[in-house]
């Protein structure tokens, strides 16, 4: 009877240990078993970023703070991507006082003053 | 007695149960048989006939989380002519593969424009399955061919940029980037395919420029004969996964 026990006991803690080891070996491999899109979605992430910079950087006179708006047209040329820039409008930031007892003069495309 | 009767009615019922698992084997593979032909036609309707493609791409603060990305597909067409030269079902996993063909001098394509196919054939493989918990590879299958189609088009049509950027002591910080492209595509042909050891599966195409050239009204830059992408595509979520934490 003691035996019986007694081995029923032991065969209960090997089931034990068998399942607690291939629980932990599956979480383990879990992430090389199945990559998933996070990477894929990551790279996308990464290669927008590398093509809004490289458009930015052709564009004229940036500020040294500001905002960036721009609209190109992307197209490839020997594996290249060649960008077209057709729309931008940059606004320029800095700290500066601002003096309400003086007039400001204000340069328009056209030249007037306001 | 009567146990020698239950003995027999017992037995009779074990060897009834045996025959009707061996000699009917249910409509499943049937089923799913007829699925990938279904796939294979379509897969060949989108290489001989041609697809839309509508695909856009979003992210701000660069920040993957934030990230959409989506690409739609659409075909439709009456076409006759689709010979299956193989046709593989796998029991155990119930999946099938079918391999089709179409040769044709001509066709009219999703543009209305008159294709000369030259008799060239087009062949198409394509999976499918009935079992739900078998999809998976199916599905990142059919990922990694719309990503592979949205590629081909960004590079013979080119695409949209639409982003706002700032600028921090001539530091440059992409607040939002979006891309946006939609045209229609034929004569694209998958040369390659497969998955990689985690399930992943990608799919490489190709289009030949001087065949599609001529006919796609849209521009084709670049001075290569063949245009050739890889797409990818996943079985798993994970990126909900991160998402949602």
């Amino acid at each position: 009877m003691v035996i019986v026990v007694k081995t029923a006991y032991f065969s209960g803690r090997l089931f034990l240990s068998i399942l607690t080891a291939g629980s932990l070996l599956l979480v383990i491999t879990w992430n090389q078993i199945f990559a998933g899109n996070l990477e894929m979605v990551e790279e996308s992430v990464k290669e927008l970023d590398e093509l809004n910079k490289k458009a930015v950087q052709q564009i004229p006179d940036l500020p040294e703070n500001g905002t960036v708006d721009l609209k190109a047209n992307v197209f490839y040329k020997d594996d290249s991507p060649v960008i077209d820039v057709y729309e931008k409008t940059i606004t320029t930031e800095k700290d500066e006082e601002i003096n309400f007892n003086q007039g400001y003069s204000v340069d328009t495309e056209k030249g007037e003053k306001q | 007695m009567n146990i020698h009767i239950w003995k027999k009615i017992l037995l009779t019922l074990v060897v009834s149960g045996l025959l009707v698992q061996t000699g009917f084997a249910g409509n499943k593979r049937i089923m799913t048989t007829r699925a990938a032909k279904v796939m294979a036609e379509r897969s060949l309707v989108e290489s001989v006939y041609g697809l839309k493609v509508r695909a856009k791409e979003e992210v701000e603060n660069l920040i993957a989380s934030s990230f959409v990305g989506s690409t739609e597909s659409k075909t439709s067409a009456t076409i006759s002519g689709i010979k299956f030269e193989e046709v593989v079902y796998d029991d155990t996993k119930d999946i099938a593969k079918v391999t089709a063909s179409i040769q044709l001098p001509e066709i009219v394509n999703i543009d209305g424009k008159t294709t000369d196919l030259k008799n060239k054939v087009f062949r198409r493989v394509a999976f499918a399955t009935s079992t739900p918990s078998q999809a998976g590879p199916l599905r990142a299958m059919r990922a990694a061919e719309l990503d592979a189609y949205k590629q081909l088009v960004k590079r013979v049509v080119g695409f949209t940029l639409e982003s706002q950027t700032s600028v921090k002591n001539y530091m440059l910080v992409s607040d939002s980037v979006k891309t946006k492209v939609m045209a229609t595509i034929y004569l694209a042909e998958v040369t390659e395919f497969g998955w990689h050891e985690n399930g992943d599966a990608w799919v490489k195409m190709a289009l030949k420029v001087d065949e599609a050239g001529d006919l796609l009204d849209q521009k084709v830059v670049g001075e290569k004969e063949v245009i050739e992408v890889e797409g990818a595509g996943a079985q798993v979520d994970d990126f909900a996964t991160a998402k949602a934490k």
